[in-house]
């Protein structure tokens, strides 16, 4: 279907390629920037729909790489290279999907929500798409960053020109947790790309038998250089099954090891975020409009749990597997922390943000399970949870726009005057408290069997803490959608089209992925074999 | 063990960024910046993970850094005539005022903070692999520290432009020899950044 096409160079520059034309376009046409943007920010939906198609797990990803080289330059006793390298595979594909999915609706909730510098807007509106798929879709570290960094900047623009009264605090906010985690993250990679170039490593990989002569920028080296450089990557001796398998020393002194992986683990843990470390999540939902908090709620934490594993569990599994409690302990402190924070919140801004930390604690739950229910659980809630954050924030913000607050205390009685968006909110929130039927429950229920296999008191927890936010949620929801609607509430129009289509495209995939999990744990089947057959290994499994 | 052109650049790593810190005037600001972005050179400059590089590392980072800083004088010296005063407010509003300076500062400054496609960017990756690479370990923590010390400051200048509004002069002109001269400083940022090897592989 798609012999010769770079599908992946396709999908990452036609959104650029839309900023570009929008460049062309008097900024007094809104109406023309409007359509243009939404109609080019769906056409990679189109194209990632037919890669889902195409993508063929058992072949993991083959026929879908793009690589061209981009700079060498002679270094040290070697040679550093980096190369545009684009990839995908079960880790990416969904991600990749939902990314087309919440940038075409937001691109239509931005219609309705956005009210000045319409032009600015929409180019760096797709400037930022193109980010978010090169950052899924890269397969070299310096790729990764550079997309990395670029989304980094165009968010603080997005938040700090069309924010609420407090944006330029927000901003600062954000810019100053994803500084640290920039300077976190690049310590690691430069640790990581640099530990090559020293002249004693640089004899220890060329002892290897792959020879690399080159000290490359790309995933697939990083790896390989991390799991096989002067080591005995065997597999299980059934002769001598005493004797003890699986990988010797890389030639990196555990030390450094330990050092990279900290570093990287902690400058993603502070763009999922976590607890202590998420007040700049909170802010960033309480100032943006809708259709970027859409973004933070689809594509952010997404991001960074993408990243941790792409980086930290695929790169370093024997250190995620001794931290594993660690990453329980995290988990846990995200949902316990955020189902309790939900009960207090007067705002229903703070509802979204706490309830995404919270169902990002289920994800991190997942990854510590570190097996295949776990892992591909915790991908799987990953994609839920950005479906159901995106619907809740989008309905919040029609109730807003008709309303003009955000708060709880002065809502009610909703569902009388508008039964089909406060419909499509109880969905949201029963799919986000994992009611049968709905994407949520999928997610939760493979997670908690990655549990129930490796530590059970952790699944109780987790069980308690799902309770805790589904009761907050429930409440939320009884309060401001039933009892009498307090004056003006009750002539409140309900759902215009172009409201209305994309929640109920929206709602669509929930309950697809709800009754139909398959569609989307098929596709992610392989992508974790590497991380597993390691922990088999290692544990004789 | 440090070495003298390693012990300057931290030095003027430092200097330089404790200088942007809370700088009020234009002037100071340029100066701090130019600081920093020495010792970055000065750490390109001593490093021998990059040597097989020959000059290409600390020489990309020194033109990449002498045209933004040039850029940014012709930018900060037209809107401080402007405003008739070299306050760090004088930069408010420009996206209203002169949307063609506000994009290109946007470049600059972007490209100073080592942010992508931009030579910064690219310069800032060269530096802190040579610094890993050579296991030069407290140089490679001032680095980052001096970025993270200064992003904020250079983020402010984006601030000001784009998120505020200016209370004197509605509109601001240039004249075209300063305008080329800007976008050819702001351009060459951007084409450094997209094609490294134009320079490095000529001096490699």
């Amino acid at each position: 279907m798609l012999t010769g096409l770079p599908i992946l160079t396709v999908i990452l520059f036609t959104p650029a390629l839309g900023a570009l034309l929008l460049l062309s376009v008097p900024s007094y046409r809104v109406v023309w920037l409007r359509y243009i943007a939404a109609a080019i920010s769906a056409l990679p939906l189109l194209l990632s729909m037919v890669l889902f198609i195409s993508y063929q797990p058992g072949r993991g990803g083959e026929g879908f790489n793009e690589r061209l080289p981009w700079f060498r330059l002679p270094w040290g006793h070697t040679e550093l290279q980096f190369d545009y390298h684009l990839a995908v595979d079960g880790l990416s594909l969904p991600l990749v999907v939902l990314a087309a999915l919440v940038f075409a609706i937001s691109a239509a909730a931005s219609f309705i929500h956005i009210k000045k510098r319409w032009k600015t807007y929409y180019v760096l509106f797709l400037v930022l798409q193109t980010c978010s798929f090169g950052l899924l879709l890269s397969r070299d570290v310096f790729m990764f960053v550079l997309f990395m960094e670029t989304a980094f900047v165009v968010i603080y623009m997005l938040l700090g020109i069309w924010g609420g009264e407090r944006k330029e605090e927000a901003s600062r906010a954000y810019l100053n947790y994803s500084a640290v985690s920039s300077a976190l993250l690049l310590l690691g990679l430069a640790l990581l790309l640099g530990w090559g170039s020293a002249p004693g490593n640089h004899a220890a990989l060329l002892e290897d038998a792959s020879s690399q002569e080159t000290l490359s920028g790309s995933y697939d080296a990083l790896y390989s250089k991390l799991h096989s450089a002067g080591e005995v990557w065997e597999a299980p001796d059934l002769l001598s099954p005493d004797e003890p398998v699986g990988p010797t020393d890389s030639g990196m002194a555990d030390g450094l090891k330990w050092l990279i992986y900290a570093l990287l683990a902690a400058g993603f843990l502070l763009r999922l975020p976590v607890v202590p470390f998420h007040t700049w999540l909170l802010q960033f939902y309480r100032q943006a409009p809708p259709p970027v908090s859409m973004l933070a709620a689809g594509i952010m934490v997404q991001a960074g749990v993408y990243g941790l594993l792409r980086f930290v569990f695929m790169l370093f599994p024997e250190q995620s597997a001794a931290c594993s409690a660690l990453w329980v302990f995290a988990g846990l402190l995200n949902l316990l922390y955020g189902a309790l924070s939900i009960t207090a919140q007067t705002d229903l801004r703070h509802v979204a943000g706490y309830s995404m930390l919270s169902q990002s604690g289920v994800v991190l739950l997942g990854l510590a399970a570190m097996n295949e229910w776990g892992l591909t659980g915790g991908l799987f809630h990953l994609v839920s949870i950005g479906l159901v954050g995106s619907l809740m924030v989008l309905i919040f913000g029609s109730y807003y726009e008709r309303t003009g607050t955000y708060d709880i205390g002065q809502l009610s009685g909703l569902a009388r005057p508008m039964p089909y968006m406060s419909g499509l909110l109880m969905a949201a929130m029963l799919a986000a408290v994992a009611m049968p039927g709905l994407s949520g429950f999928s997610g939760t229920l493979t997670v908690l069997l990655g549990l129930f296999e490796t530590m059970k008191g952790a699944a109780v927890a987790t069980m308690l803490g799902l309770l805790l936010a589904g009761v907050a949620l429930l409440r939320v929801v009884l309060n401001i959608t039933f009892g009498p609607a307090r004056g003006s509430l009750a002539s409140l129009q309900d759902a215009r089209l172009s409201e209305a289509v994309p929640m109920i495209v929206l709602l669509a995939f929930i309950i697809l992925l709800g009754i139909y999990p398959s569609v989307l744990l098929d596709q992610m089947t392989h992508s974790f074999s590497s991380l597993l057959s390691w922990l088999n290994i290692r544990t004789g499994g | 063990m440090l070495q003298l052109p390693e012990l300057l650049a931290i030095l003027l790593l430092l200097a330089g960024t404790i200088m942007m810190r809370g700088q009020q005037k234009m002037g100071g600001f340029l100066l701090s910046s130019l600081a920093v972005h020495g010792g970055n050179v000065l750490a390109a400059a001593g490093s021998s993970a990059g040597a097989g590089a020959g000059s290409a590392v600390w020489s990309f980072y020194l033109v990449g850094a002498a045209l933004m800083h040039l850029g940014l004088y012709v930018a900060m010296n037209k809107v401080a005539r402007a405003a008739r005063h070299d306050g760090m407010t004088a930069l408010a509003g420009m996206y209203y005022r002169s949307p063609h300076i506000a994009v290109a500062l946007m470049f600059l400054v972007l490209s100073l903070s080592g942010m992508p496609l931009s030579a910064g960017f690219i310069g800032k990756w060269l530096v802190l692999t040579a610094a890993a690479g050579d296991g030069q370990y407290v140089l490679l923590l001032v680095l980052l520290a001096s970025w993270l010390g200064t992003l904020s400051c250079y983020f402010s200048i984006l601030r000001s432009i784009w998120m505020r509004s200016y209370e004197g002069i509605e509109y601001m002109r240039i004249t075209p020899l300063s305008s080329i001269l800007l976008w050819l400083c702001a351009g060459a940022g951007v084409l450094l950044g997209l094609y490294p090897n134009a320079w490095l592989s000529l001096f490699a």
